[in-house]
């Protein structure tokens, strides 16, 4: 269960969002469809708590953003998967620990480490890359990479902000097929998108943001 | 697991600040080693002097004049001033042969008499010795007829007694120092590997790593930065010790666990550094 209610969160300069209020339900795909500026990447970031709504309250499972204590912040954190807009790959180890990472800072055993890691590589169909560094991969499987971090601790709701962004129509397709595959096994979906056209090609709902509010 | 995770992470940080890194292990094991020369010479300055200065406090050379009789009476004289612990008297005979075994050759090859006076030896109380004035007392006596010359062998001890009074101020002041200086190198080189690694903290942060998580390695970097400078000043601390114990044994006496406290000291310091740089910049 994912809650927004006329959630506000606003930046020094004055930006952000106002009054953004939706729901995402458990299994649902859900796309949040703007232009470049409207806020999508700012809704995300109020969903784990990397900006924090100044009026109205954010619910995410058990968490409500009213109540929540800053140590809490990273147990919401782990409910969630995130592909974030510039990924995020630390350039300092290789594809396998860059995922194995998530599960590393979880306090997971070694041995169920590369149990899953060897398996979300494999949702996203690159295995055979796990030595590589990222630095050393494309952008499309610098992407899949990223889904296979936010992926790898089953997480109960998946936010995936711009994940087709600069990648030519046939990697966006690919990629898309990924995440739509991994909503079929029952995580709910929140995808951040300007890409309207390719949106429409998929039977998520779709909430549209503009100038931060969602109309 | 989670721990070996933060041990592997601790050293992949060092490589991230090398040179400060090595800067930091090297101070604390510097500053250490004064410390713990000081602390050693000032807790042994007693057994120091007594061991360099054990054979006698003052020499009184006689006159040639003087008959055994009038020897015997100074030797009695002697023994009752205050302070004094033991008088030995060295014959005429006896200096000769001592001075036979300290040079190596007969000192009648190249005289026919022995030029070598008699002398008592004065030893003086090791408690009293501080506060007697023993210059006053030397010049005191040089000035009597049947005395020829008195030779004080405290020139070393003054030193040393004076040094074991301000060696306590040194000393407070060296652990001040240490201190701050090895707190100062160890929270800076902390600082410097979470700048290098804010990027990864950040990505830590947002997958939802705890912020005991994300310290601990920045704390064991602290902690193992003070261990192996603390360890360095332990090895050469220890190192001296057998260097000097083969040249005057007995003259220092160490507790097994001031090694042990050497490392804690530096493990302690990295300890509060790293605490300090992590609450401070993470
Ligand atoms: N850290 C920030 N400080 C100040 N203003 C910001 C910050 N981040 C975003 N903004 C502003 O808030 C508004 C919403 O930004 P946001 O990043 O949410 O847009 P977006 O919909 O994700 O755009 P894009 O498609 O380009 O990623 C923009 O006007 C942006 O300039
Ligand atoms: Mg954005």
């Amino acid at each position: 269960m994912l809650e927004l209610h006329n959630v506000t969160i606003t930046y020094p300069t004055g930006d952000g969002i106002r009054k953004c209020s939706f729901q995402v339900a458990p299994g649902e795909m859900v796309f949040l469809v703007g232009p470049s500026g409207a806020g999508k990447s700012t809704v995300l970031k109020g969903i784990y708590l990397d900006e924090w709504p100044a009026e109205g309250h954010i619910v995410v499972s058990e968490f409500n953003s009213l109540f929540i204590a800053k140590r809490e912040i990273p147990y919401l954190r782990r409910r969630l998967g995130v592909i974030f807009q510039d990924f995020k790959l630390l350039n300092d180890r290789d594809v396998f620990r860059n995922v194995a990472f998530v599960l590393e800072v979880v306090g997971r055993r070694n041995k169920e480490i590369k149990r899953r890691v060897l398996r979300a590589l494999a949702d996203v169909g690159l295995s055979h890359k796990s030595r590589k560094y990222p630095q050393e991969l494309s952008g499309g499987e610098q992407q899949r990479i990223a889904i296979a971090r936010a992926i790898v601790n089953e997480p109960y709701i998946l936010l995936a902000d711009e994940p087709t962004g600069n990648l030519d129509p046939v990697t966006s397709r690919e990629i898309m097929d990924v995440l739509v595959r991994i909503n079929l096994r029952g995580t709910s979906l929140l995808v951040a998108t300007h890409n309207y056209e390719m949106v429409k090609n998929y039977n998520g709902r779709i909430i549209r943001i503009e100038n931060g509010e969602i109309i | 697991m989670t721990l070996f995770y933060s041990i592997k992470e601790a050293i992949s940080g060092f490589s991230k600040a090398r040179l400060s890194t090595f800067i930091t292990i090297f101070t604390i094991f510097f500053l250490l080693f004064i410390l713990a020369v000081f602390a050693i010479l000032s807790s042994n300055v007693y057994r120091i002097v007594n061991v360099l200065n054990a054979n006698y406090d003052m020499q009184v050379y006689l006159s040639n004049t003087l008959t055994d009789a009038e020897i015997e009476s100074l030797n009695r004289e002697f023994r009752q001033m205050p302070g004094v612990k033991e008088v030995r008297f060295i014959s005429k005979e006896a200096a000769a042969s001592e001075f036979k075994q300290v040079f190596g050759e007969d000192i009648f090859d190249a005289l026919e008499e022995n030029p070598l006076p008699a002398s008592l030896v004065i030893l003086m109380n090791e408690d009293t010795k501080v506060k007697l004035n023993l210059e006053k007392i030397a010049k005191d006596l040089q000035k009597r007829p049947e005395i020829d010359e008195v030779v004080l062998h405290q020139d070393a001890f003054n030193a040393l007694v004076k040094f074991s009074r301000i060696s306590r101020i040194v000393l407070y002041t060296i652990f001040v120092i240490v201190l701050a200086g090895s707190l100062f190198m160890i929270s800076n080189t902390i600082r410097l590997i979470i700048l290098a690694r804010r990027p990864i903290i950040d990505t830590m942060q947002l997958v939802g790593a705890t912020d005991a998580f994300i310290r601990r390695p920045f704390i064991i970097e602290g902690v193992l930065q003070g261990f192996l400078g603390g360890g360095a000043a332990a090895f050469l601390v220890y190192l001296l010790m057998q260097l000097v114990a083969l040249q005057w044994p007995g003259l220092i006496l160490l507790p097994n666990y001031f090694y042990a406290m050497l490392l804690l000291a530096g493990v302690l310091f990295g300890l509060v550094g790293s605490l300090f740089a992590v609450k401070r910049f993470l």
